[in-house]
């Protein structure tokens, strides 16, 4: 009896877990092909086989829908003409830089992704993994089809390791019914006019305390680094030397774009201490009408405040950001690549995807949709641009703007967050440290990263 | 009602108050979110009544995500994490407190409490590599399996304890004078007994599954297969910010309500589950 009953429980058990299992099933088969993709060579296809590649892309815009329809939209049409089939994923930013290392380290790999960090991506991923070479691609859609941000990012090593196409730069957010208050007539052009407009809209309580500040960093909790190396650009200095061998900030203009980074709080009063508060969130606080200005907003930032703070709509504008001169570079820029995996099953059907992907009118289509800019000189030239008071301020900022990533191996590690040593830098010159000790910290940390 | 009693009820409910409060807020704020207006979500000060009440993000809400897709899947993990811990677990903890003197017995409890020592993230990385070399990346499989590994040493040391306190041994003794094998006991006596510490256990493997992100965020990157939790950060964009607070707080009302559902019909069991052998009696 003992052992019958035993017999029945065990097979309840094995039964149990099959059903499980059985179930699951499901899961696995409708899951991303790539999982017996690193076994195979790449480019290595059966004609009689259905072709499907699987693509990898990060969420933008402010509407989630929007981009599935998009992609949804995309992904038939080039089946309908080739035959193949895109089974995309939309990877959220929390995990993108996960996700794209374990890629790059045998993890499981999509045939195509958006990628970011570049270089870094290339020398993990060695000879078997990370993204391929596409010269082919590159040399078919024209060489010269991008700005320099976009080739920097995707050009390494004399190769192109993917085809650019999203770019990012940053400008000056402002309160155009704040300025009318004030009797501004025009954004600030230099530094001592952002510090002297700032002023004329920064306002406070009896006791001294800003109740609406002129101007606040654009941050996410708490991080400068960006802002700085905006302002960086802006006081002509540069983080790197032009071979990006060496740092090269420990110079007048790292110190002058630090120094100015932590006075606007510290000496100018324009914008509020809590502003280093990692959960203070400068745009939320310029939809509260507690922010006259937010140097160094993106693209996207129009459709949050329309969505979030629609009393708002008609009286924001935006401009191309202040330097210290009132010429020259004055934000930052990035470009994202569409690269292709050398652990593909079909090399050609990716290369194939990432060139519809990247033609003109689907990246006019991708921009307008997702409220990004281009790295493509010809979807940037187009009218939707050009003519559009708020994205033609970073139209203008495009030709006014240096590169926001260096394209070397260990830029992810020299820019982590908040331990690399960019990040570190601007946290300590933020909180008070002696800034000519704080750079020669970063300095001597980045080099030896760079060794 | 005699002042000396008044008063220290009186000071027993303020303490319950604020506590109510400093726990239902942030609630509070997500349900309140939910139901305003776009134009008040962002004012400062911000309004703690909406001035007008709006439900479009609760229609909204169904055609921005797939919620629906997002929620069963949730809901296929969850129970199925809670099946296999819930089988395992009373299995095991019966067996660890009915013969705690055997040394694998003893070997197992300092096994699964060790288990609970080591912070999760630690083997993340291997366990990744495992996952994917035994293509369980990207499936429910590879999500039920991980689940259940972490959630059955806690609920095997939940339900010991349950088995422990309140089923007396020698109820079982008579059971076997009576002829009543080994299984049997386990089955027609201990079980029915331990309903509301298996209650409790099921209650805590079903939220554990349910809530879990890290895991899921990264062994998916198949959108068909996301679980709520992952899903709900569809609304966080490239830079980390949410340019759609309503509609995020309005899918967490959402996502939330099945597990305040749970536990408004199963509270009793978890109370009585958790609390039995809290006290030597």
């Amino acid at each position: 009896m003992k052992k019958v009953v035993r017999l029945i429980g065990v097979i309840l058990a094995v039964t149990m877990m099959v059903a499980v299992f059985t179930a699951c099933g499901s899961g696995q088969q409708s899951s991303d092909s790539t999982q017996a993709q690193n076994t195979s060579s790449a480019g290595s296809t059966n004609s009689n086989e259905p072709r499907e590649i699987s693509f990898w892309i990060q969420k933008y815009g402010s509407d989630p829908a929007a981009q599935e329809t998009l992609l949804k939209e995309m992904t038939a049409d080039f089946e309908s003409k080739t035959g193949i089939k895109v089974k995309y994923s939309i990877v959220d930013w929390g995990q993108a830089l996960n996700k794209l290392t374990l890629a790059c380290t045998g993890g499981e790999a999509p045939d195509v992704a958006d990628i970011f960090f570049t270089a870094s991506l290339i020398q993990m991923g060695g000879d078997k993994y990370g993204p391929m070479e596409i010269d082919d691609v590159a040399k078919e859609m024209g060489e010269d089809s991008w700005f320099q941000a976009g080739k920097d990012e995707a050009y390494q090593n004399g190769h192109w390791y993917g085809i650019p196409w999203r770019f990012d730069t940053r400008v000056l957010l402002y309160n155009t019914e704040y300025f009318k208050e004030a009797g501004i007539t025009s954004a600030p052009k230099t530094w001592d006019e952002l510090v002297s407009v700032g002023k004329k809209l920064t306002k406070t309580d009896a006791k001294g305390n800003i109740t609406r500040a002129g101007l606040a960093w654009f941050n996410m909790m708490a991080r400068f680094d960006q802002t700085w190396f905006s302002l960086l650009g802006g006081a002509g200095g540069s983080l790197m030397d032009a071979e990006f061998k060496s740092p090269t900030f420990n110079t007048q203009a790292g110190i002058d774009s630090l120094t100015f980074l932590r006075d606007v709080n510290e000496k100018y009063k324009i914008a509020v201490p809590n502003m280093v508060d990692p959960s203070y969130d400068p745009v939320a606080e310029f939809m509260a009408g507690k922010v006259a200005m937010v140097f160094g907003v993106t693209a996207e930032t129009k459709n949050n405040i329309e969505q979030q703070a629609p009393q708002l709509k008609d009286k924001f504008a935006s401009a191309v950001m202040p330097s210290k001169s009132g010429e020259g570079a004055s934000s930052i820029a990035f470009s994202a690549p569409i690269a292709v995996f050398k652990t593909t099953k079909d090399a050609d059907a990716s290369k194939q995807w990432v060139k519809y992907f990247c033609n003109t009118e689907n990246q006019l289509k991708a921009s307008k949709t997702l409220s990004l800019l281009n790295s493509s000189k010809a979807v940037m030239s187009d009218s939707y641009f050009s003519q559009d008071a708020w994205l033609s301020a970073f139209v203008n900022q495009s030709d006014r703007a240096v590169a926001g990533d260096m394209p070397i191996a260990q830029w992810s590690q020299i820019d982590a967050w908040p331990n690399g040593p960019l990040p570190t830098l601007c946290t300590e010159v933020i909180a008070g440290k002696d800034i000519q000790q704080s750079i020669d910290k970063s300095i001597k940390e980045f080099e030896n990263l760079m060794k | 009602m005699s002042s000396k009693k008044i008063k220290p009820a009186l000071k027993h409910y303020a303490v319950m108050a604020v506590t109510s409060v400093f726990v239902l807020l942030p609630f509070y704020w997500m349900v309140i979110t939910s139901i305003k207006p776009s134009n008040e979500v962002m004012l400062s000060p911000p309004t703690y009544f909406p001035k007008v009440l709006n439900i479009q993000n609760y229609i909204d809400v169904w055609s921005t995500l797939p919620l629906l897709k997002y929620m069963s899947n949730s809901l296929f993990v969850s129970v199925m994490t809670t099946i296999i811990c819930v089988a395992l677990a009373t299995l095991c903890g019966y067996s660890i407190s009915r013969f705690s003197n055997r040394r694998l017995q003893k070997s197992s409890v300092v096994l699964m409490l060790l288990s609970q020592l080591i912070p999760g993230v630690l083997p993340f990385i291997s366990f990744y590599f495992i996952m994917f070399n035994l293509n369980l990346t990207n499936t429910y499989a590879g999500l039920i399996i991980a689940y259940s590994m972490w959630g059955i040493p806690f609920c095997t040391l939940m339900i010991k304890s349950y088995f422990t306190s309140a089923i007396p041994v020698s109820l079982e003794e008579s059971a076997t004078i009576d002829g009543c094998t080994r299984f049997g006991i386990f089955f027609r006596i201990a079980l029915p007994i331990s309903l509301p510490g298996i209650v409790a256990t099921a209650i805590f493997s079903f939220i554990l599954a349910w809530n879990e992100f890290m895991w899921a965020s990264v062994i998916l990157s198949n959108n068909d297969l996301k679980p709520a939790s992952i899903g709900i950060y569809d609304y966080i964009g490239q830079f980390g910010g949410n340019s759609n607070m309503a509609l995020t707080m309005t899918t967490s009302v959402l996502i939330t309500l099945p597990a305040i559902i749970l536990f408004a019909f199963l509270q009793k069991y978890l109370i009585s589950g958790l609390t039995a052998g809290a006290v030597k009696g």
